[in-house]
């Protein structure tokens, strides 16, 4: 799990910690926020959003392997994925908008599929991307990587954009009349099934967005996409399912508990992780709609 | 009645003839393959269990458990421990005592936590997920007591009476499990309470009111099913002498859930044929093959979720009844005895 | 005053609210044993929510709900079926996948059979009769093995009675009876209920709008308005309240 990966166990200042803290806890943000629309606010359990976030991943590796630049693969990687992720809206998920567990299953298989067919693709060896920014900057008496930095700088831009545009644009308070009523969307002359399509074609975009995003600092492989896939539902679910600022706190949540309990117990990673976890497992059972409810929602 | 007679009345049950088929060629595995297939076929069987106690969850009552392996490596790595530790018990007290008490309380313990808070649907889906993720890396950290990521090696192989058990005798000792698993399945859902817990699948809070228990059915089946997995765990300790934390994760879960699914969930012979077909499939592809092989199985499986939800076995029966209703119809015959697979008149 | 054993039903300052609604707004209510009572009043009166509440599907915000002289405000819901009280839905939630004998025998299963039992019964030979008697009750005997989701919409209606029925409750809740029905149909079941009252001692509480249906099966009615009591008592008595006259002004 990222946790895991983006955290070591030697003894670091305090300026670094925080540092890894906030890229790590700013990367979950970005790979949640595909996932607060898709499951969030479209009530979609989608378990192929891993899958989405290996495939921006993939792009940029394809791109640079290409010879091109990092920054054209991070314009793709959003592109590509967002039409997959239109593809898969039209073709399976409009289906089975009713059937809940039905959806869980069948985007389970998509995500299989996708992890298959990155491998009959690009092999099984574990790829790995450069950053397009070099660099690092001395921040709080310690070297903290440009690419760091940008990460959470990108997070933020891409929170704030995501908010303003189901609060402030058209298409935006649209996709969130169809979400809330669709009968009375639909009796306002809003074509539902458009603003469906487009509203999951965008979480999914979202998705590969943060996938190129993230590659730069891990090894992309084709089962990358599984730790952020639960990573991100349990922040969604977690901070409170279809609200943005309860994404936020549950990636604040799980990202900064990770790294209390792994100072708490250094040599123990995989239980600071499994406490994590049994955290989130009461949080769902006491809370089942999250930290920050979006109020009259079942 | 005559040989035709008797013939038709048995064929008339299509469902019983392709069970005894199965059956068949289980019981002839060992005279079919060559005797190192043999241990891998024991897998398949081993397996095959965790897929009945995944059916019996899923296909009949309804709960989407994606986190089941959690009990059968839980089973498997107890057997680990206790086998070679604690030379004194016997190997059938750890098998078929400890480990399934051991496994049907941590059923009980997850699912009383779950369905008191009346978890279910998908939040009940993503929450055994996660118990096995927790699982899989407690396993993992472990290393001096659980074997960490190598896992636990060298776990001899089950005795009884001083008789040790394997490849052919422990072959047919798996199946016999399996067939007696098969059956007290069979019984529980044949009876009143099986019929309580299809009331549950489809409409639980329907069920509850007309004076079901309902949450000390779900705790009863999820508690049973948690102790099959364990004890299926546990024979596979036994069969592989080796156990991994993946034995525990969400990964086998999923794919088990897979082969039901595909098999047919609800019918119990499904799970069966599903484990054994896809787990035999699985291993006779070739290297080049798998790729391809594994993106097909995911197709099936997504258009097994869309439009075949009873999988294989829903095909097979619905394919018979066309028949025979064609059949009926253009012989000449009484259709309707034909069609109910009931008694038949000469 | 009535004896206090002969009242099956009592609720006291029941209140449900959802949020900053109040659905069902301090009613004091009761149902004397083998009455049938018509619980009638305009859309969004609280009628359906009353009876949830009674049911256990809704929990209470307040007051308390005593049935045959035990306070049953804190119990599970399927205690109270297991009491007695037996609702049959205004939407009906038949099992559309099973059979209609099925549907029967999941119905009379569940109230006396603990768990063990059920464990047991893999015979349904002594239910069975029964089944088919009541089927025939409701002239649907001839689908028995039919799945019910290929019914019709009244004859789905009819079945959700039966199932109700065949639980043999103490206090029957009907919500709705009649939704979606034609007068035959309605008159028909009009005939079924008495069938059923003369075969049974069970307590209707019936939530309807069609008021001729209400004024053949019932002894009293009870009128909510905005989820609080707007007049009680005989037919004739509610009929020529000048309250409830104001609320169905225009109505029949």
């Amino acid at each position: 799990m990222i946790f895991l990966e983006l955290a070591s166990v030697v003894p670091l200042q305090i300026g670094q910690r925080a540092a890894i803290a906030a890229t790590s806890i700013s990367a979950l943000v970005l790979a949640a926020a595909g996932l607060t629309i898709i499951f969030g606010l479209m009530g979609v359990i989608n378990l192929a959003h891993g899958a989405f976030v290996m495939l921006g991943a993939y792009v940029g590796f394809a791109v640079q392997d290409a010879g091109f630049s990092p920054w054209l693969g991070i314009l793709l990687a959003p592109i590509v994925v967002g039409l997959i992720g239109l593809i898969l809206e039209m073709s399976l998920v409009k289906r089975l908008y009713e059937r809940p567990l039905d959806t869980l299953l069948a985007t389970w298989g998509v995500a299989i599929l996708l992890r298959e067919g990155v491998k009959v693709v690009f092999g099984t060896s574990q790829k790995s991307v450069s950053a397009p920014i070099e660099g690092a900057v001395p921040i709080a008496g310690t070297q903290i990587p440009v690419y760091w930095l940008f990460i959470i700088g990108t997070a933020v831009v891409v929170m704030a954009a995501v908010i303003a545009i189901f609060k402030y644009t058209d298409i935006g308070i649209m996709a969130l009349a169809v979400i809330e009523n669709r009968e009375m969307a639909s009796a306002l002359g809003i074509n539902t099934k458009v603003t469906d399509r487009a509203t999951f074609a965008f979480g999914s975009a979202l998705a590969g967005l943060s996938g190129v995003i993230i590659a730069p600092r891990l090894s992309v492989s084709s089962t990358m996409g599984l730790s952020w896939l639960a990573d991100s539902f349990l922040a969604v679910i977690v901070g409170g399912v279809g609200t943005f600022v309860g994404t936020i706190a549950g990636s604040v949540l799980l990202g900064g508990l990770g790294n209390v309990f792994r100072t708490l117990i250094p040599d123990f990673t995989a239980i600071a992780q499994a406490l994590v976890l049994v955290v989130a497992l009461v949080v769902i059972r006491y809370r089942p709609n999250g930290l920050i409810s979006r109020g009259g929602r079942e | 009645m005559s040989v035709a007679a008797k013939v038709n009345r048995f064929t008339g049950s299509p469902a019983l003839v392709g069970k005894l088929l199965g059956l068949v060629v289980l019981l002839g595995i060992p005279v079919l393959f060559p005797p190192s297939d043999v241990t891998t076929w024991t897998v398949y069987v081993a397996f095959a269990i965790l897929a009945v106690s995944i059916d019996l969850v899923w296909g009949y009552t309804g709960l989407l458990t994606l986190g089941h392996a959690a009990f059968f490596g839980a089973g498997a790595y107890f057997a680990a421990k206790a086998l070679p530790g604690y030379p004194g018990i016997p190997d059938v007290l750890v098998l078929f005592v400890l480990v399934p008490i051991f496994c049907g309380l941590l059923a009980l313990a997850i699912g009383w936590f779950l369905f008191s808070a009346n978890v279910t649907g998908s939040y009940f889906a993503i929450t055994t997920l996660i118990v096995a993720i927790v699982f899989e890396q407690i396993a993992g950290e472990f290393v001096s007591f659980l074997g960490g990521f190598n896992g636990l090696y060298n776990i001899p192989n089950m005795e009884i009476v001083g008789f040790e058990l394997e490849t052919i005798p422990l072959y047919y000792f798996t199946l016999f499990l399996l067939i007696g698993f098969f059956l007290l399945s069979q019984w529980i859902v044949n009876s009143a309470f099986g019929r309580q817990l299809r009331g549950i699948r489809q409409d639980m809070e329907r069920t509850a009111l007309f004076g079901y228990n309902t949450e000390l059915a779900r705790l009863l089946v999820f508690t049973l099913s948690g102790a099959m997995a364990g004890i299926a765990g546990g024979m596979y300790a036994t069969i592989n002498n080796f156990v991994s934390p993946p034995l525990l994760g969400f990964v086998l879960s999923t794919q088990v859930v897979i082969w039901v699914a595909v098999g047919g969930r609800g019918t119990l012979t499904g799970a069966v044929l599903g484990a054994v077909l896809i787990q035999f499939l699985n291993s006779t592809l070739s290297e080049v093959l798998l790729n391809y092989w594994n993106i097909a199985l995911a197709i099936i499986f997504i258009l097994v979720v869309l439009v075949a939800p009873r999988g294989i076995v829903g095909l097979l029966e619905d394919a018979t009844t066309k028949l025979r209703k064609r059949r009926g119809s253009g012989s000449g015959l009484a259709n309707q005895s034909q069609v109910s697979g009931g008694k038949q008149n000469d | 005053m009535t004896d206090a054993t002969s009242t099956i039903l009592e609720t006291k300052n029941l209140t449900k609210q959802f949020g900053k609604l109040t659905a069902v707004d301090d009613v004091d209510f009761t149902v004397e044993k083998n009455e049938t009572v018509g619980l009638i009043g305009p859309n969004g009166a609280g009628k359906t929510t009353f009876q949830s509440l009674i049911t256990g599907e809704y929990e209470v915000t307040d007051g308390s709900i005593i049935y045959d002289g035990e306070d049953i405000t804190d119990t599970e819901p399927y205690q109270r079926a297991r009491k007695g009280i037996i609702k049959k839905f205004q939407v009906t939630r038949v099992y559309g996948e099973e059979t209609l004998v099925e549907n029967l025998r999941m119905a009379i299963r569940g109230r006396n059979a603990s768990t063990l039992a059920l464990l047991r019964s893999h015979d349904d030979s002594d239910i069975d009769d029964r089944i088919h008697e009541l089927l025939e009750i409701g002239n649907l005997d001839h689908k028995a093995e039919a799945l019910t989701k290929n019914l019709s919409h009244g004859e789905q209606q009819w079945l959700e009675i039966l199932m109700a029925v065949s639980a043999e409750p103490e206090l029957l809740l009907l919500d709705e009876p009649t939704s979606g029905m034609g007068p035959q149909e309605t008159n028909e079941t009009v005939e079924l209920l008495e069938n059923i009252k003369e075969r049974t001692n069970t307590t209707m509480l019936v939530v309807e709008h069609d008021m001729d249906f209400i004024r053949k099966v019932s002894n009293k009615l009870t009128v909510l308005h905005h989820g609080a009591v707007l007049a009680q008592g005989t037919v004739e008595e509610v009929q020529n309240d000048d309250k409830v006259e104001e609320v169905y002004l225009g109505r029949d």
